[in-house]
């Protein structure tokens, strides 16, 4: 199976970008499951998924990779042995740090991974003005990113986005590609899907 | 403030529920609206910086979805009523730095509190229970594992 990990800021929107991927993720049959995270004990996002049809298995009551890793660990052994997914989207919490997902599920005995992608959200709309109070935690998650989407793109300028862009580039010395998207309406989604592989 | 304890959020978690006595749609969706933006807001007021604050009102199989992100205040709204409301139930993780959570919990109580309530549980979330997790990242620094360098 491969996994597929959608980072980013509190807020950043990806639970609103997952919902758009997984019309095409799914596409041509391909079973797709998501592992859900929420830093608050009551999930709610899980429950917005579900709204969109989708069944998800949830983890609520901590970040991914503090108390839930062993969580994390026994469900995606769980989906692979019940349901087979083709694909897993697992979505940390906003303050997690994707290099510790990775390492927890690389060589986990009884796991079939083919592939592990993760990309990173921006969130576009305040990127600019919390870059310096989360510098720390955007630059763990930029370091781990096969991809990052800029999202909210409807709601900032051009001026805005390309010094978003600058600022990944130059002070976070992100080399990889760089998207723009609306996670709430789905625009330039399809291209994530292709830059990603899946 | 240390640099790592201003990485640490504060979340609350909300459950109210009660009647609205057969409140329109609009009206209902209109107050929840409020009230979330009342909390970020408020949030923001007292010193903090909004992680995210999320929140669903349900009336019987219906669902309205509220997410803020912004201190002032403004909230994106999913789904909605379409039904008078009797029975609902709101959920709420709001997820704020740098303000504790007493003062968190006293502005969302201020902002939901025209809502009629049956019952209320209001807790703080995001605690690591496990001591063991050795994350270098874990909002408990007597949990991270140390890692020589040499």
């Amino acid at each position: 199976m491969h996994v597929l990990v959608v980072a980013g800021m509190l807020g950043a929107g990806k639970t609103s970008t997952i919902i758009q991927l997984l019309g095409p993720l799914s596409a041509g049959g391909r079973k797709v499951a998501i592992i859900e995270n929420e830093i608050g004990s009551v999930g709610i996002d899980g429950e917005v998924l579900n709204r969109n049809g989708l069944q998800i298995k949830e983890l609520a009551g901590g970040c991914v990779c503090c108390t839930l890793k062993s969580g994390m660990i026994d469900t995606l052994k769980l989906l692979q042995k019940e349901v087979g997914p083709d694909i897993v989207v697992i979505e940390p919490t906003g303050i997690a740090d994707p290099e510790y997902i990775l390492v927890s599920i690389k060589d986990v005995v009884g796991l079939d991974i083919d592939s592990v992608r993760v990309i990173v959200v921006i969130d576009g709309e305040r990127f600019l003005r919390l870059r310096t109070m989360f510098e720390r935690p955007l630059r763990n998650q930029l370091e781990m990113a096969d991809l990052v989407l800029i999202n909210k793109v409807d709601v900032i300028s051009q001026q805005d986005l390309r010094s978003i862009e600058d600022q990944i580039r130059s002070f976070f010395k992100y080399a990889g590609k760089i998207l723009c998207a609306r996670g709430d309406t789905g625009e330039g989604i399809p291209a994530v899907l292709k830059e990603i592989g899946l | 403030m240390t640099q790592d304890a201003h990485f640490i959020p504060t979340v609350l978690v909300m459950e109210l529920s009660g009647d609205m006595g057969g409140a329109s749609p609009e009206e209902s969706v209109s107050r929840f609206s409020r009230a979330v933006s009342e909390t970020a807001s408020g949030c923001a007021g007292a010193g903090g910086t909004i992680g995210h604050i999320k929140a669903n009102m349900r009336s019987g199989e219906e669902m309205v979805s509220a997410s803020s992100t912004t201190e002032d205040g403004n909230v994106r709204l999913r789904y909605g009523l379409a039904s008078a409301v009797g029975k609902y139930s709101i959920v709420m993780n709001a997820i704020v730095y740098c303000i504790g959570y007493v003062d968190m919990k006293t502005i969302a109580e201020k902002a939901f509190s025209g809502f009629p309530t049956d019952t209320s549980m209001w807790h703080k979330g995001g605690q690591c229970n496990d001591p063991e997790c050795g994350d270098p990242n874990c909002r408990d620094s007597s949990h991270r594992k140390i890692i020589d360098l040499v």
